[in-house]
């Protein structure tokens, strides 16, 4: 059921002193991009869409064909509360179009669309909840990022040790504003780094709100003077940030993902998508681990994953399975990182685990052992295989895998693989501070 | 107006070297600086002054955005120094604000003006705002003792005799009057109680 009708969005413009809406969309890389129109222009926007150029955007298209058409979400209209409270902005989340009326390939939004109608025709809805990690910075004298950290503080610290705390609740607050539903908030284990977590909710909603997220954190910790980064790992040494997804599949209004009689209390069918989770995964690790960046943080010895397992007793598997909770039974997918671009992430988790259920696949056996404790054989003798050790390597997993491409459709497919190999190779080509610090005094 | 704690966010540079030298020469306590608007807000929010003096020109935000961060969330009061041809804007923009707009340059006993007289207008506000809540508090006061007072004339008793009587007992108890009326509001003492003490 819709939450507002065109009659009902430009009443709450005009009785909230709604100056200035901005159309929102994300772009192939996970990058929020918007254009912004004067609230009297809302009326014909949504009825004809906002026109845009399509090839100034990362990813999209060529020149020659550039003509693109925003076409907003109406459900998605919030204010955004930090912002001024006369001549109020607010923003809507939209749907790219091509002038021909359909729906832009390249469009990550369509994308998730795609795989969830795939999911509703088998009956289910995927539900997602993430737990999205970020680090609070300083600034330097430019106002330009740096990594030193507001605090020194811990896992679960309280103030004066988390000096985050206050821009937390902030964010909290401002979240809430935004409709969000906040179940918890706390600093994590890295000093600077906190975590803030919202309900689960039917995967492309949650794929909003990261999105969402994302703008609001940047945007109050910019108020407390802080630098907020979803980088994944931006000091070596010490734990990460990852996005956890919490995920499961319902069929009306029942977890399909529980069963009661199960000693796990998982069904046939939670088997099943975490069977076919475990064997793609590697292949769209390029997606939920997109950056040269984030494969240093999928290293042993800071709680992050790195070898494809899943356990119900271990925490560090990953896939991990939280103790037994009835009809809140769900898988947590440990190795997404907050970079990502959440439609196209869950988009693939999603499919691989429908394909786990379409072919009846059986998961291996749970390792419930410490996987960084084991050798290489043991860890072959358990089934035990590694995530890609870096971009480069995800790239050549995801060029194996024709559910990806699949899924991901020929435009975004060759576009994010040609982008990607290009960063590989900016990165492969750059000389960093590491070659000189290790070479330059001896040779 | 001695004793003012200023913090300053006014970048690097000679003019910011000047209105420094210039405050400090008046006696003002300048108890942090910044140099830039990320800086300025991290620090007063961990300590807040009582004024904060704000250069327009920061190397990342202009201090316009600063100020209004600072008025919205109440840390502090902010006087704002705007180069001539952005006045106008920003006197309109700081109208809901309470932001002291003054222009560049500016004679130094024009700013040693400002924040004695923000200063005074900031602590007679203070003053108002006391006086107001002591009179809030007073009319509470005076609705609660008003309705015990009326509970117990319901019994018969006439207004003079119900006062002196609840009187008697909160100094007898040595608790304010409002506290027996709420006790006797609350059902926890009684009127024969109180005639008791008489």
């Amino acid at each position: 059921m819709s939450r507002y009708s065109k009659e009902d969005l430009l009443k709450l413009v005009k009785e909230n002193d709604v100056k200035f809406i901005r159309l929102q969309f994300t772009d192939v890389f996970g990058t929020l991009k918007n254009v912004a129109i004067m609230s009297d222009s809302l009326e014909r926007v949504l009825d004809n869409g906002c026109m845009f150029d399509g090839s100034s955007i990362d990813g999209f298209v060529r020149i020659e064909e550039s003509d693109m058409y925003l076409q907003p979400d109406m459900d998605t209209f919030e204010i955004f509360p930090w912002r001024p409270q006369q001549n109020r902005v607010a923003r809507i989340i939209c749907d790219v179009y091509t002038t021909d009326g359909v729906p832009f390939k390249g469009c990550p939004r369509f994308i998730l669309k795609k795989v969830l109608k795939e999911a509703a025709a088998m009956g289910y809805t995927f539900n997602v909840g993430p737990e999205c990690e970020f680090f609070l910075f300083h600034t330097d004298e430019e106002g330009k990022p740096t990594t030193i950290t507001h605090d020194d503080g811990s896992y679960f610290d309280l103030a004066p040790i988390d000096r985050g705390e206050d821009a937390r609740r902030d964010i909290c607050i401002a979240l809430e504003e935004m409709g969000f539903n906040i179940e918890a908030s706390h600093h994590e284990v890295a000093r600077g780094q906190h975590e803030i977590d919202f309900k689960y909710e039917e995967a492309l909603k949650t794929a909003d709100n990261v999105m969402t997220f994302k703008l609001v954190v940047k945007a109050v910790a910019q108020r407390h003077g802080l630098y907020a980064t979803f980088m994944p790992k931006p000091i070596f040494g010490i734990n990460g940030s990852g996005m956890h997804c919490n995920q499961s599949l319902s069929k009306g209004k029942k977890n399909a993902f529980y069963d009661p009689n199960d000693k796990l209390q998982l069904s046939a069918e939670a088997y099943s998508f975490i069977a076919g989770m475990m064997v793609h995964i590697k292949s769209f690790s390029a997606i939920t681990n997109p950056l040269v960046n984030s494969y240093k943080r999928l290293v042993p010895g800071y709680e992050a994953p790195c070898y494809i397992a899943w356990s119900a007793k271990n925490r560090s598997p990953l896939i991990r399975v939280p103790a037994a909770s009835g009809e809140a039974t769900r898988i947590e997918v440990r190795n997404p990182d907050p970079a990502c671009n959440p439609y196209l992430a869950f988009a693939l988790m999603l499919a691989a685990g429908l394909d786990g259920i379409k072919k009846g696949m059986k998961p291996v056996p749970s390792v419930d052992r410490n996987i960084f404790h084991m050798d290489e054989e043991a860890r072959k003798q358990e089934g035990v295989d590694s995530m890609p050790a870096s971009l480069y390597d995800a790239i050549l997993e995801m060029q194996k895998n024709p559910l990806v491409k699949h899924v991901l459709g020929d435009h975004i497919y060759d576009t994010y693989i040609e982008a990607k190999m290009k960063e590989w190779d900016q990165f492969r080509i750059a000389v960093h501070p590491w070659e000189l610090e290790k070479y330059l005094g001896s040779f | 107006m001695l004793g003012t704690r200023l913090s300053l966010a006014l970048g690097k540079g000679e003019f910011s070297e000047k209105v420094k030298s210039v405050l400090t020469g008046a006696g003002f306590m300048i108890i942090d600086s910044a140099l830039s608007g990320s800086e300025a807000l991290r620090k007063l929010r961990i300590s807040p002054p009582d004024i904060a003096i704000v250069n327009y020109e920061l190397p990342d935000m202009n201090g316009l955005e600063l100020a209004i961060v600072l008025a919205e969330e109440e840390i502090c009061r902010t006087i704002l120094l705007v180069p001539r041809n952005q006045k106008e804007n920003c006197e309109q923009a700081a109208r809901s604000f309470d932001i002291l707009v003054l222009e560049k340059p500016l004679p130094r006993q024009v700013l040693i003006n400002a924040v004695e007289n923000m200063q005074k207008y900031e602590t007679k506000l203070k003053k108002l705002e006391d006086e107001l809540e002591a009179l809030k508090e007073n009319m509470r006061s005076r609705i609660i003792i008003d309705r015990a007072k009326g509970i117990i004339m319901g019994l018969g008793v006439n207004e003079n005799t119900a006062y002196t009587a609840m009187r008697r007992v909160s100094m007898d108890r040595r608790v304010p009057l409002k506290e027996i009326a709420q006790m006797i509001l609350d059902g926890t003492l009684s009127w024969k109680e109180i005639k008791g003490k008489e």
